[in-house]
């Protein structure tokens, strides 16, 4: 079986993005440490998006990891468009972080505290500044401090994920 | 009228030719009128007390020539069409799976 067929037999579950993004982080990560700044970068923003997905989808308490990542975002870009009139993109970092601040009180959950808060909006900023997904098609442009300013982001993602969601 | 949750089994769809239009039709009328024949599409309303959201599961072979994102727009609109303008933001899970995809992932709807 062809390696996209084996990627076609695995939905695109929660604990399947989950675990890519754990996978990814390290490997962006080697990329980072071995001076490879662009293509490091580049993983780590997927990291990135793959977090706020799946921490967005587990802000409702009912929703278990065998779920679909799409049935979760499909009705937040709904909301986003009817909401606010615009339409996000697939990787739009900043409204998947907006939704997940959004949806915790739709979810009945509390606030985080201001601390975390600011901490959060600070680095998806610098996560914004960092990446785009037209990084692809240009030749290296990265500096060793971008990099590893992204991994220190990124990583704060990864180590805070539970809080964002809880 | 938020539905209490039910579990459906719906009626045949013998026609071949699906547009999504269609199939957001077909959906909103089962939505709205279950049938109580054995036939597919499957589809379970789940209120989430005590807030005003609702996951939305259909298990359908239709989907297959479908993303899991075109099957949530789907669901979304005949929700929408079946419930009235709006409805829709009280949707947290709109959830689009073929039979296989079901059996592997683990959803079983049981009759109500």
């Amino acid at each position: 079986m062809s390696l996209v067929a084996r990627f076609q037999q695995s939905p695109e579950t929660i604990s399947e993005m989950e675990k890519a993004a754990l996978s990814r982080f390290r490997e962006g990560q080697f990329l980072v440490q071995s001076g490879w700044y662009d293509s490091g970068i580049y993983l780590l923003g997927y990291v990135a998006e793959m977090l706020l997905k799946t921490a967005y989808c587990r802000v409702d308490p009912q929703v278990r990891r065998n779920f679909l990542v799409a049935s979760r975002l499909t009705p937040a870009r709904r909301y986003w468009r009817t909401t606010f009139g615009d339409q996000p993109s697939g990787h739009d970092r900043l409204f998947l972080a907006l939704s997940i601040e959004d949806d915790r009180p739709r979810q009945g959950k509390t606030a985080w505290p201001v601390a975390t808060a600011r901490l959060f909006n600070t680095t998806i900023d610098r996560i914004a500044e960092n990446w785009t997904v037209e990084m692809r098609y240009h030749q290296p442009k990265a500096t060793q401090v971008e990099a590893n300013d992204m991994l220190v982001d990124v990583g704060w993602l990864r180590r805070n994920y539970e809080a964002l969601w809880r | 009228m938020i539905m209490s949750s039910v579990t459906i089994r719906a009626r045949n769809l013998d026609n071949p030719l699906f547009g999504n239009q269609i199939l957001v039709d077909t959906l909103a009328q089962e939505f709205h009128t279950p049938s109580s024949e054995v036939q597919q599409p499957y589809f379970q309303i789940q209120p989430q007390p005590p807030l005003n959201r609702v996951h939305i599961t259909v298990i359908w072979d239709r989907w297959n020539k479908l993303s899991h994102q075109e099957r949530s727009e789907i669901i979304l609109d005949a929700y929408e069409k079946c419930q009235g303008q709006g409805s829709a933001q009280s949707v947290s899970v709109a959830m689009g799976l073929t039979q296989q995809e079901a059996d592997r992932l683990g959803f079983i709807l049981e009759p109500a």
